[in-house]
């Protein structure tokens, strides 16, 4: 495995990201923003790149989280630590269905069932206006008060959001390397054979279902808190598609790859969006750049790089070795 | 039942819609016996290994694995009755190293040991050791480092037919062992099965006369999703509707 590839690297690299964003950034709520995303399009990957499902169904996730927290934290007012458990868990739950419906069928049906179960939580969420908000969605939703008064310094929110980015990033991290992670990859590689050696394959792929849907509503739980708002835009296909281009543009090979890729898309449309406002036409194009010449991401470019300078000797002496 | 029996079929059958692959099959597979099925492509042979391991659910019949009835369990659950299998076009995970390869099949014993996502791999002790006798007894620790996909033709034989011992099973099936092979490669896995046949109940298909008849205690000839015959060498060798039927000259010619 490359250097850096190795998870203490990979939370290394995670940790460095979480200290130098408030240098280069001056928006704390463009910097919280990267980690949420970096921290979904992680959960995405481990479907994606370490599984090898194509989910459309990461915004129902998502959009649940930020109900969760809006409605919990405006009407009932439950503590915001419990708010984040019940959407971890809610996350959990509705992934466990989707998925566990979903992986019936395999490649294009498979990806079909999931962008038809993003469509049917839409509607769920545009129908039952009373309880989501509707078109409006969810207004006032609070930051959480840890003793000191709410976090209205977006910086001060920012290391809040942090921290959580840290633990489940090193939970993932955790899972990828375990038996879990490394049976996911033999299914991703070989899924015949995996249930030839024994493997109840689509157990398996329901649980990284749960685990990445729990991290996903989690994350949607602190975007609703950061800008205060619970819109019924999470909960609509075209935040699926969000988060699968970002995991797409950081690469599958690496968790952290996912970090590069949320941060390359959440900086590059800040910027994008300041100098054009059809800037998505520009992130499109970036795109098809990845996938026509970059199928490995981002995380493929630093890979390439990487080996070229830091690597050669070992990389030759592996040549040698096989002649 | 006779308890030296390992596996059994009666009346075992898959169809698809009209189409019959495999009929009426009745099979008693004697325990630490090689036994091995031979029949003209389309005779039902992989199809009977499907219904065997669970790849397909079979349309008709009965299968009992140890005296327990296995018919309606699924592929992975046979994989813990006792049951492996190896694939007659290598079947691995390519971008996983050799050593890994194995583990996960030795792994594949308790598979929902493995769901924790807290476990490390290699805390699984029993499951590292088997890989690596395993890896020492098809000859492949030279290679445990490299990705499956990357290794010659005979080393992923090889690795094929390890993934399906690895599972410790008390039956082992394996579907045309010695394709593709060259010549040395074929007389190290001839030696390879007739020593699995010692611990392991081994069942086989094969076409490579040679080895059929050297080592098996016992032939099942299939046709048309059919048994014709069944019986030691000797017998099956002499039987005329055999000769006319499938081998002709092939049975005369290499005996090595």
């Amino acid at each position: 495995m490359l250097l850096i590839n190795r998870p203490l690297v990979q939370f290394g690299l995670a940790l460095l990201t979480v200290l130098a964003l408030p240098l280069f950034l001056r928006s704390g709520i463009l910097a919280s923003e990267v980690l949420i995303y970096a921290l979904i399009a992680a959960a995405c990957n481990l479907l994606l790149g370490y599984t090898g499902l194509l989910s459309f169904g990461q915004g129902i996730f998502f959009g649940l989280g930020s109900y969760v927290a809006g409605i919990f934290l405006t009407r009932y007012g439950v503590p915001v630590w419990m708010v984040l458990i019940m959407a971890t868990l809610l996350g959990a739950a509705v992934a466990t269905l989707v998925g566990w419906l979903s992986i019936r069928r395999q490649g294009v049906y498979f990806v079909m069932l999931t962008l038809a179960f993003s469509q049917l939580f839409y509607f769920l969420a545009y129908t039952f206006s009373d309880l989501t908000g509707g078109d409006n969605g969810l207004m006032d939703v609070p930051r959480p008060d840890l003793g000191a008064g709410p976090m209205n310094n977006a910086w001060s929110f920012y290391i809040f959001v942090a921290v959580s980015f840290l633990v489940l990033f090193a939970l993932m991290l955790q899972a990828t390397q375990s038996t879990f992670g490394r049976t996911l990859i033999a299914v991703r590689d070989n899924e015949e054979r995996a249930a030839a050696i024994g493997f109840p394959v689509k157990a398996f792929k329901t649980a990284a279902f749960a685990i990445s849907g729990a991290v996903t509503a989690y994350g949607g739980a602190l975007k609703a808190m950061l800008i205060g708002v619970a819109p019924l835009a999470n909960i609509e296909h075209h935040t699926s598609e969000m988060i699968l281009i970002m995991t797409i543009i950081g690469g599958s090979t690496s968790l952290f790859a996912s970090v590069i890729g949320a941060a390359a898309y959440m900086i590059l449309a800040d910027v994008l969006s300041q100098i054009w406002p059809r800037w998505l036409l520009l992130l499109g194009l970036a795109l098809v750049c990845v996938a026509l010449f970059l199928q490995k991401g981002l995380w493929g470019l630093i890979e390439k790089l990487w080996v070229m300078f830091f690597q050669k000797d070992q990389s030759l002496e592996k040549k040698e070795a096989e002649h | 039942m006779s308890p030296d029996i390992a596996l059994t079929t009666r009346g075992l059958g898959v169809t698809y819609g009209k189409f019959v692959a495999l009929a009426d099959m009745d099979l008693d597979i004697r325990r630490n016996s090689v036994h091995s099925i031979i029949g003209p492509n389309g005779a039902g042979k992989t199809t009977m290994f499907h219904a065997l391991t669970g790849r397909v659910m079979p349309s008709h019949g009965q299968i009992l694995l140890n005296g327990t009835d296995i018919t309606k369990f699924r592929d992975d659950e046979r994989v813990r009755q006792g049951i492996a299998r190896s694939f007659q076009v290598t079947s691995l995970f390519p971008t996983l190293p050799v050593s890994e390869n194995l583990r996960l099949a030795a792994q594949g014993k308790t598979p929902w040991a493995a769901l924790a996502p807290w476990r490390m791999a290699e805390a699984n002790r029993p499951a590292m050791a088997t890989a690596a006798e395993v890896m020492e007894r098809m000859n492949l620790t030279a290679v445990h480092n490299r990705p499956a996909g990357e290794l010659s033709h005979g080393q992923q034989r090889r690795l094929e037919v390890g993934m399906a011992m690895a599972a410790k099973p008390s039956v082992i099936l394996m579907d045309e062992p010695t394709s593709g092979m060259g010549v040395e490669d074929i007389e190290e896995m001839k030696r390879l099965i007739r020593d699995l046949g010692r611990d392991h109940t081994v069942l086989f298909i094969e076409h490579n006369m040679g080895i059929v008849m050297n080592i098996s205690d016992t032939i099942t000839v299939m046709r048309l999703g059919r048994k014709l015959t069944e019986g030691p060498p000797a017998a099956v060798r002499e039987n005329p509707d055999v000769q006319s039927a499938y081998l002709g000259s092939m049975i005369t010619g290499d005996m090595a």
